[in-house]
């Protein structure tokens, strides 16, 4: 019975072989640009965390300031409630930061890291604190210090980055709502089309007393037949695509290792479109179905 | 075996009144033709009877079941109960006179094994056996008639509805098929059938029920 059911479906394919291409292209594009979005999403997602993790106001010291300078101004920082860590990172520290990060940046050029020594960098001081306010006051209190070269106040980064996350998101959301919207429509009536074509066959089944669900289930079946086809060519893009936005991304933002594991990135998306491309073709030919042979 | 308990049937609000209050008792194994002129409400009342619609007013009694409540659920089953053959055949043209008719049992759940048995024993009742694996275009509309009532056949019925299954054949054929027909209802099986072809309706023996603006005004 279920090899019937399944010969039936593939027999609507076949019969309109453009009419499924069509679909199937449409649905590929739709998921691709729905993974490409979670791609993007879980990027800028680690982008902020990476920002809120860093000292919110970074304190670079004169050359000639010294250690246990810094390491005192530290201690003082320290003692302020409203501050919850200061991190130090000496000249030493910050060359290993540098040279890790070129070395991912521009694994080709390993020239840029040989000239670089402890001396050419400053020594520095990250801070956070639990209010904006308190960042406003240590960054006000040690500009101008004398021991100080500058001070780097990220508060605007991040407000920024989450306002352009959410933004992201909320537009992502409505390109793939709009996307899934043209599936459903396309998908209604190609079942329309498949149900007009098969209406002879249709027509006997139903006076030799074959059940509503043996003359629905194949229908339903090209909706997942359909998805599991898509979501296949669009995990196939998407495991293809992600070095090039990983490189892309790495343009503005090195420090930042947007997905770890390509290959079990893309399983898990992959196997997750699978799972709602199929939920959702079946949801949208059933209703399909039913309105077609309703009429 | 068949009761239609004061059936009315009206198409649309106010519209036409296919059948008007139509009281019609059938036996076991009985062979009633519907006769009358186009409209007179013959197909209607055969409609009826496997739910291809419902009436407006009052009940079909089917072994001891009133069809009109029945659920949709339930009326594949009934289908399985009663056979129904046309003037135009409904056959797939794509498949194969086998196919056609192993088509019927496929499509409710029978193994491959029984349909591959079951087809050739229906194909030699209706003299067909050795047109099997022809496609309904090759051929005539008399063979292609019984190729429909192999079909109808196919769950073993106890009743065979038959809507004009001559329309389109020529005398000879017609013939042949009223004859297939009473052999059928020989068999056991109760038969009606809806026609308003006069050398048909000379040709048969069994009970004439003549309708005329959805009333029965003839039963003999």
């Amino acid at each position: 019975m279920i090899m019937k059911i399944l010969r039936y479906a593939i027999q609507h394919i076949i019969r309109k072989p453009f009419q499924s291409l069509s679909v199937v292209l449409i649905l590929s594009v739709t998921f691709l640009i729905a993974q490409l979005f979670v791609v993007v999403s879980v990027g800028t997602t680690k982008v902020l965390e990476f920002f809120e993790q860093q000292p919110q106001v970074m304190i670079f010291f004169k050359d000639e300031t010294l250690e246990d300078q810094i390491l005192q101004i530290k201690a003082e920082l320290e003692k302020s409630p409203e501050i919850s860590d200061v991190t130090y990172i000496s000249k030493a520290q910050a060359v290993e930061i540098y040279k890790d990060r070129s070395a991912r940046l521009f694994p080709d050029k390993p020239e840029l890291l040989e000239f670089v020594t402890a001396d050419m960098l400053p020594a520095s001081l990250g801070v956070s604190a639990l209010s904006v306010n308190k960042l406003y006051d240590v960054s006000a209190q040690f500009e101008g210090n004398q021991f100080v070269e500058s001070v780097i106040f990220q508060e605007d980064l991040v407000v920024e980055l989450t306002r352009f996350t959410s933004a992201l998101r909320i537009g992502g959301a409505v390109l793939i709502s709009v996307l899934l919207f043209t599936v459903v429509v396309l998908m209604a009536i190609v079942v329309s089309n498949n149900i007009k074509s098969f209406s002879s066959e249709i027509e006997v089944m139903r006076l030799v007393g074959a059940g509503s669900w043996y003359i629905r289930l194949p229908f339903i079946i090209d909706g997942i037949l359909f998805a599991v086809i898509a979501t296949t060519l669009s995990t196939i893009g998407l495991y293809m695509l992600i070095p090039t936005v990983e490189a892309f991304s790495m343009n503005f933002i090195a420090a930042v290792d947007l997905i770890s594991n390509h290959m079990e990135f893309v399983l898990y998306t992959g196997g997750a479109t699978v799972l709602f491309g199929s939920v959702f073709t079946i949801i949208t030919n059933y209703l399909a179905t039913w309105n077609a042979m309703r009429t | 075996m068949i009761t239609y308990d004061h059936i009315t049937k009206v198409y649309g609000r106010g519209g036409v009144t296919a059948l008007d209050d139509v009281c019609l008792d059938i036996k076991e194994k009985d062979f009633v033709v519907l006769i009358g002129p186009s409209g007179a409400g013959k197909t209607t009342l055969l409609k009826l009877l496997i739910k291809e619609d419902s009436p407006s007013s009052g009940s079909i009694i089917f072994k001891d079941e009133d069809i009109v409540k029945i659920s949709k659920r339930n009326v594949p089953q009934l289908r399985r109960n009663i056979g129904m053959i046309f003037q135009d055949f409904k056959l797939l043209q794509r498949q194969t006179v086998e196919e056609n008719v192993g088509f019927a049992l496929e499509v409710t759940g029978s193994q491959k094994k029984e349909i591959a048995e079951v087809v050739p024993f229906l194909l030699e009742k209706v003299g067909l056996l050795h047109r099997l694996k022809a496609f309904p275009h090759e051929l005539s509309t008399g063979e292609q008639q019984r190729v429909a009532i192999a079909r109808a056949l196919a769950h073993e019925p106890e009743v065979l509805l038959a809507d004009e299954p001559t329309g389109n054949l020529d005398r000879k054929n017609s013939e042949q098929i009223v004859e297939l027909l009473q052999q059928i209802n020989d068999w056991g099986t109760t038969v009606m059938m809806a026609t308003h072809d006069d050398l048909v309706i000379k040709k048969l023996k069994g009970r004439k029920v003549e309708m005329e603006n959805g009333k029965i005004v003839g039963d003999t």
